[in-house]
């Protein structure tokens, strides 16, 4: 493993010289703070992971310096945004310098007539998709994280959004990006001589995407512009209830067969209709409970709402009505709250990955069992949110501080993944494979990508400062090492 | 009970956050709009908590000066997605952090730790019981020149006049505002007088409950030999600590804020406004009148009823209304470093609304607002008001 310097007095005063004090956190009560994200951790490990120093810098030209400094003196740097990942993927598990983006949050350019946004790597989508509302624009990228997430983030991590049927997920918003390298340059990439352009076919057009969810590790994001989209003069939202799952995954193929043109679908099964009675005592004992919404002009939305709804009847399913559908608790942060006070203290889990419409029924069942023979609370299974091979979630809790369980909840993880990969799928579609799985899993989705990944890394980043412990990555450096 | 053992009982709690890890507190917390670090927003003061009961904290003076940031607007209770309805069932998984903070404030202040500016607040009230130091000869002096007022004996109603008003120059403006109000509303207008002490809001909010009790036990004392039943209050400040606050619970007094008392006024045609106004007013909500004691449609009552005024909303608005920054003690003890004061960035929203004027109903925002307008010099394009203020202009 590669030795790294510790921070010492000496380059935390290098540091100051860059970003100034009040931009450089030491302090005990400021470092607990940045030591986890959204993924589970054990609990006796939940301050292990502890920056050594906390950096904020205000511009590209600070971020520059830090990496050129770290790189200088071997020292490890973790960028973050607002560490609402679900892999661990910002916290510095080797210590080091933790870059905190989120006070370069300026919107640089709203660019209303070629509809895009360039705005600095630490703003919140909420903030940025607030300021687009009051123009009459809206940010495509919506994730459950929305007010919380960064654009910086979202990128680093190929963050995916609820939207996406309509709008897709930020890796196709970006249109360019401003990169520091690990060796500290500052580079643009993609876009046209504007940055603005969706495709341009000069060059390696996908160079891009070596910095869209690859966690920081090959660079930090400093800019980025994105493609933004007019707000939609009219949004219909539909709760419908299905007689069973396989009936409603069905329908769902059908409907997009006939090219109905959803921002959103989601399917849930019996287990996530329990889950939502538990919360609402008079949510309807249904089998399964579909809901979708349609977003754009008026009578666009008109009649596709009528020939989506007309497509459900025709599987006997109803529509169950606004009411039912504010205490559907399917996806998004905002469900956890009730996940959280249904079940008690603890992490609600959505362990997923991605299968056919067609499969999902009998998987959900092998998902159920699963969660039976380890006896843990079984939340609900969704799918739903894309045309292909959608995203099929199960939703599950752990008990962070259950030590005893501890080996159980990672066989669970484990056994489910194996099913994604055996249908063909992916081991994540959305969240990404976390520090707890991704070993095991990256090898055998990634065949001999993986060694090609390895290489670039190396190339980019020839002291493996930027995040390293990810992926595996670091056994590159002992080959090389054991080549020297 | 120790605020130690008190913060125990918040360990599941605490947990939960930490495990839900949303961060949904983030963006619009007034603390972490000044700071922009992970510490300062309710997941980072709830993560940090529970690393202070894991001994991974230990209590200082740099941990003392940090919570200061905390408004205790409670924002971030009401955008948290854990705390539903359902959160209050057993175990108590409610995330209420300025209840925390209080708690821990508390801990550090046993253990010898507050920033200097927090200390000589907190010695002001020892000393002259009001948190700006001045003398309490001096609490009456805003309502020198004024026409006599009825006699107390008449009534059983009592006007608590907030510190902020009575000794502040700009906020002494609106209370002078309100006695006209008052007056031509046929309503008794009997401040509890000079011998009145401070509500205790700013010490329980900085951890020094004993002072708070001790306060309340005066003022409870005070209204009792005037055989006062009903107070009105003019700040949001007082009004929760009188009306919830446990140190005031033995008095069993009616409490009401003024702008209730002025919208019920206006209902029963008590109070007139005929003067045409012509102000695009945005009423800014503040954290203890909205969040902490749901009055909303109150003053925006009153603002309505003048006619030719125009009302706006702001992009931040009601349950999620953003925090001027000036509560729990932090209208005496801001400091920079901020990136930006969440006063400041108020005043711009509200510009952006559309709105000259920016209206308030709490002396705390009203300074930090006017002062807010004056440091980005904006005075000519914006003006901070109390809905007081405004009422007596239409009269």
């Amino acid at each position: 493993m590669t030795e790294y310097k510790k921070v010492d007095q000496e380059v935390i005063a290098k540091i100051i010289q860059i970003v100034g004090r009040d931009n450089v956190l030491s302090e005990d009560y400021e470092l607990v703070t940045y030591t986890r994200d959204h993924q589970w951790v054990k609990y006796t490990d939940l301050f292990a992971c502890k920056p050594e120093v906390v950096v904020l810098p205000e511009k590209p030209s600070q971020v520059a310096d830090i990496v050129q400094l770290a790189n200088r003196e071997r020292i490890p740097v973790v960028p973050c945004g607002a560490r609402s990942g679900m892999t661990g993927n910002c916290v510095p598990i080797r210590g080091g310098i933790q870059v905190d983006m989120k006070k370069m949050n300026k919107i640089v350019e709203i660019d209303e007539e070629n509809l895009v946004a360039v705005v600095q790597a630490g703003i919140a989508l909420y903030r940025l998709d607030s300021e687009l509302r009051k123009r009459r624009f809206i940010c495509g990228h919506r994730p459950g994280s929305q007010p919380t997430a960064t654009v910086g983030g979202s990128i680093s991590t190929s963050g995916w959004s609820e939207y996406r049927m309509k709008y897709g997920d930020i890796r196709e918003q970006v249109t360019s990006l401003k990169v520091v390298l690990p060796t500290g340059e500052l580079i643009k990439l993609g876009g046209g001589a504007s940055g603005k352009v969706e495709k341009t076919s000069v060059g390696y057009p996908g160079l891009k995407h070596l910095f869209i969810g690859t966690w920081g590790t090959l660079g930090i994001v400093t800019e980025a512009t994105i493609r933004i989209f007019p707000k939609p003069e009219y949004a219909y939202s539909a709760t419908i209830a299905f007689e069973s799952f396989e009936g409603a995954c069905e329908a769902t193929t059908k409907m997009l067969l006939a090219d109905i043109p959803f921002s959103y679908l989601l399917v849930g099964n019996r287990s996530s209709v329990e889950f939502s009675r538990r919360v609402s005592p008079t949510y309807p004992d249904v089998d399964s409970i579909m809901t979708f919404t349609l977003e754009g002009k008026r009578e666009i939305v008109e009649a596709s709402k009528n020939v989506a709804l007309r497509m459900c009847a025709e599987f006997g399913a109803k529509d169950v009505g606004k009411e039912v559908g504010d205490a559907t608790f399917l996806a998004g942060y905002d469900a956890w709250g009730p996940w959280v006070t249904a079940y008690g203290p603890g992490y609600p889990l959505d362990e997923e990955g991605a299968v056919p419409y067609k499969r999902a029924p009998a998987v959900a069942k092998e998902f159920e069992a699963i969660l039976r023979k380890y006896r843990v609370d079984n939340i609900g299974i969704v799918v739903g949110l894309a045309r292909q091979y959608p995203i099929l979630g199960c939703f599950w809790r752990v008990d962070e501080r259950n030590t005893q369980k501890w080996e159980d909840y990672k066989r669970v993880s484990k056994e489910i993944a194996e099913i994604y990969l055996r249908e063909g799928g992916t081991v994540s579609m959305a969240h990404g494979l976390g520090t707890r799985r991704e070993e095991e899993f990256l090898q055998v989705e990634l065949a001999n990508s993986y060694d090609l990944m390895k290489k670039i890394k190396v190339m980019l980043d020839p002291n493996n400062i930027m995040n390293p412990g990810r992926w595996g990555l670091d056994t590159a450096y002992d080959r090389k090492e054991a080549r020297n | 009970m120790t605020p130690m053992s008190e913060l125990q009982k918040f360990r599941d709690a605490l947990y939960t956050c930490s495990a839900c890890s949303c961060g949904f507190c983030r963006e619009d917390c007034p603390m972490f709009r000044t700071a922009m670090k992970d510490s300062a927003h309710s997941r980072g003061l709830t993560s940090l908590m529970l690393a202070f009961l894991e001994g991974k904290v230990k209590p200082s003076g740099g941990l003392a000066k940090h919570l200061n940031l905390c408004s205790t607007c409670r924002w971030c209770t009401e955008r948290c997605p854990i705390n539903v309805e359902y959160a209050t069932r057993p175990p108590n998984l409610l995330i209420d952090t300025p209840k925390l903070v209080e708690l821990l404030r508390s801990e550090l202040l046993e253990n010898g730790f507050a920033p200097p500016k927090v200390r000589d607040l907190l010695l002001n009230i020892k000393r002259v019981y009001n948190p700006w130091g001045s003398a309490p000869d001096h609490r009456m002096e805003w309502a020198k020149g004024l026409p006599t007022e009825p006699s107390a004996e008449s009534t059983s109603q009592r006007i608590f006049v907030c510190c902020a008003y009575s000794y502040d120059q700009r906020a002494r403006e609106a209370v002078r505002a309100a006695t006209t109000v008052f007056q031509k509303a046929r309503l008794a207008f009997v401040p509890i007088g000079s011998e009145q002490w401070c509500c205790g809001d700013m010490c329980q909010r900085l951890g020094e409950k004993a002072l708070s009790e001790s306060l309340a036990e005066h003022n409870i004392q005070l209204l009792e030999n005037a055989k006062a039943r009903d107070v009105v209050c003019l700040s949001p400040h007082c009004y929760h600590t009188i009306k919830n606050g446990p140190q005031y619970r033995s008095a069993k007094l009616n409490v009401e804020h003024y702008t209730r008392t002025l919208a019920h006024a206006i209902d029963e045609g008590r109070l007139k406004l005929y003067k045409q106004m012509k102000n695009k007013v945005a009423f800014h909500d503040p954290c203890y009148l909205g969040r902490y004691n749901s009055v909303y449609d109150e003053p925006r009552k009153v603002l309505e009823s003048i006619q030719g005024l125009k009302l706006v909303e702001m992009y931040r608005n009601r349950k999620m209304s953003f925090c001027c920054g000036g509560g729990s003690g932090r209208i005496l003890t801001e400091e920079p470093p901020y990136v930006e004061r969440a006063a400041e960035e108020r005043v711009k929203e509200a510009l952006e609304a559309g709105a000259d004027t920016i209206a308030t109903a709490c002396p705390l925002c009203l300074i930090q607002l006017t002062s807010a307008t004056k440091s980005l010099g904006l005075e000519r394009q914006l003006v901070a008001k109390d809905v007081v203020e405004l009422v007596s202009e239409a009269l």
